[in-house]
């Protein structure tokens, strides 16, 4: 659920990707290579439900609002006070195609040419959205801390 | 600065995320056992109704093969026989033709067992022991009331009625130069027109060009979803004949204007513990071109015909349009205040968000959907026909930008021309 939280704009939309995965999860545990790690094949599985999801609402991704820009950042000791709850808000207030590129690349640990890959866009636009996806962040906290 | 910025951000959301362990919530197994439950019962519905197309559709086939399965008879016209008994059988090894005038005709090799068929009869070729002969009269195919016959003797004159003289009327079969020939005394041969052979040239079947129109719907739904789609198409059709069979390949551009609407329901409970009802709904407009690939079978008949038809389509998308409109219906608290006193009351309230996409590009989707249909063909004029065609399309490949499949059932009213 953890994941789908990390994915998903709302709790709604987490809730059913979770169920997705297990449908798979369950379809599938006949193909489970037992060396591999069971939690690892779990978050694969889940990653990918939520990236389906992304392609089945990829048609509204491409709306993205030219935000304000050159806030004064924070210091970065403040950093250490977003909390799980702050995070999740904060994530979910982007925009998921914006979320989706961060979080692969940025957590999951994909190289652009991967997400341009799993997501079906280009690699430069890759780099272009975790940029923004960035900026947004960056704005976001800003604004979360004053 | 910001590079710096960034880094520690994302260091700080990546731990946070991994670390974190979603508490369970209640109520979410029973939950994903529903959506499991209602996942199993709707592919055994596909698998069930799949299974019972497969029936129907073989059960079709093996009839249609049944009523209509002839080996083609290598002489120059079609016949239709009637028999005629003859007191003594043995079988011939060759049979060769003559007309009244004792030229022979035509050599035919007739082995045992050999059938010598129409689509619907078979000719019985009997003999004596010098001779044989069968007679058979009957009308045939297309053209009515014209008839053939056909007449077998052992070496002896095989006489049809298509290689004989207009004149001919009766054949003496005492005066055939043939030892021990009884006395048949039967009308052998009839009268045969010129036009009956220039008839049976012009009614083979011929390349058609058609145009169409479609009107189509389809639906699809789900737990919650409510998925339906309307479709108008009209375009050119080609049918080509396959030579000496019974079917026909069909192709051809249809234009389409689809009309996707995608409406969901969704009953969630906010952190207040207020109801929200939110509902999704999204309208896609879009325009393809359908180029099918088919297979026509023509069940045969006379002028009026059926035919079965299956293929595959492939389409060419443009201008896809998409409308997506959320609308949140919820209970909200509103405070005010009445002489110095707060008071607060609960209203509705609906919050709706609107969402408009636009791709002019133009996309090729190979195999996109399976075609299956029947059709029912009659003429209006000599080289005009007219069908009747409910089809039925399955999705193969989504056509859309967000892989919506909606199986869809409709009717297609062509007019075809012979060129």
């Amino acid at each position: 659920m953890a994941i789908g939280m990390a994915y998903c704009a709302n709790k709604d939309i987490a809730r059913e990707v979770v169920d997705d995965a297990f449908m798979k999860i369950f379809d599938s545990i006949d193909t489970f290579d037992h060396n591999q790690s069971f939690k690892g094949w779990v978050r694969r599985i889940t990653i990918n439900c939520a990236i389906d999801e992304f392609r089945r609402n990829k048609k509204h991704l491409y709306h993205l609002d030219v935000t304000d820009c050159g806030l004064d950042l924070p210091a970065v000791d403040l950093l250490e006070k977003l909390n799980i709850d702050d995070i999740h808000q904060i994530m979910g207030e982007l925009p998921e195609i914006l979320r989706t590129v961060f979080n692969l690349y940025e957590i999951e640990g994909y190289n652009h040419k991967e997400i341009s890959e799993l997501m079906g866009i280009g690699e430069s636009s890759s780099r272009t959205y975790l940029a923004r996806a960035k900026e947004r962040l960056r704005s976001m906290v800003t604004r979360h801390f004053k | 600065m910001k590079v710096h910025f960034d880094k520690v951000l994302a260091n700080k959301i990546r731990n946070e995320i991994l670390d974190h362990e979603e508490t369970y919530e209640d109520g979410a197994w029973e939950r994903f056992l529903t959506r499991k439950e209602k996942r199993k019962n709707r592919i055994l519905y596909w698998y069930f109704t799949g299974i019972a197309s497969s029936v129907l559709l073989f059960t079709s086939i093996v009839w249609i093969h049944q009523k209509s399965g002839h080996q083609p008879l290598d002489i120059q016209n079609p016949i239709s026989i009637k028999e005629f008994p003859l007191p003594h059988s043995r079988l011939l090894d060759s049979i060769s033709a003559k007309d009244n005038s004792n030229h022979f005709l035509k050599d035919i090799p007739i082995t045992f067992n050999s059938n010598v068929s129409t689509s619907r009869d078979t000719i019985k070729l009997q003999n004596r022991t010098n001779y044989g002969l069968a007679l058979k009269t009957d009308s045939y195919g297309n053209i009515s009331e014209k008839e053939r016959s056909i007449v077998a003797l052992t070496r002896a004159p095989i006489i049809y009625g298509n290689t004989l003289p207009n004149v001919v009327g009766k054949m003496d079969l005492l005066n055939a130069p043939f030892k021990n020939i009884d006395l048949v005394n039967e009308e052998l041969t009839f009268h045969k027109k010129e036009k009956d052979i220039k008839g049976l040239g012009s009614k083979r079947r011929s390349v058609e060009i058609g145009f169409q129109i479609s009107p189509s719907y389809g639906s699809n739904n789900g737990s919650s979803q409510a998925l339906t789609s309307t479709n108008f198409g009209g375009g050119v059709t080609l049918n080509v004949p396959i030579k000496s069979s019974g079917f026909t390949f069909n192709t051809g551009v249809v234009f389409n204007d689809l009309r996707l609407t995608n409406e969901e329901s969704m009953l969630a409970t906010s952190e207040a513990s207020m109801e929200e009802d939110n509902f999704y709904k999204e309208e896609t407009r879009m325009n393809s071109l359908d180029i099918p690939l088919n297979i026509q079978y023509r069940i045969p008949s006379k002028r009026i015909f059926f035919y079965i038809q299956a293929g595959m389509s492939s389409y060419v998308t443009f201008n896809e349009n998409a409308v997506s409109t959320k609308t949140t219906f919820r209970e909200v608290e509103v405070f005010y205040d009445v002489n110095g006193t707060t008071q607060s009351f609960r209203v509705k309230e609906a919050v709706s968000l609107k969402k408009e996409s636009d791709y002019e590009g133009s996309k090729f989707h190979p195999l996109g959907t399976f075609n299956l249909s029947f059709g029912y063909k009659a003429p209006l004029t000599d080289r005009i026909k007219y069908e009747i065609q409910p089809f039925y399309k399955l999705p193969l490949n989504s056509l859309t930008t967000d892989n919506t499949k909606v199986p869809m059932g409709g009717i297609s009213l062509k007019v075809s021309l012979t060129p």
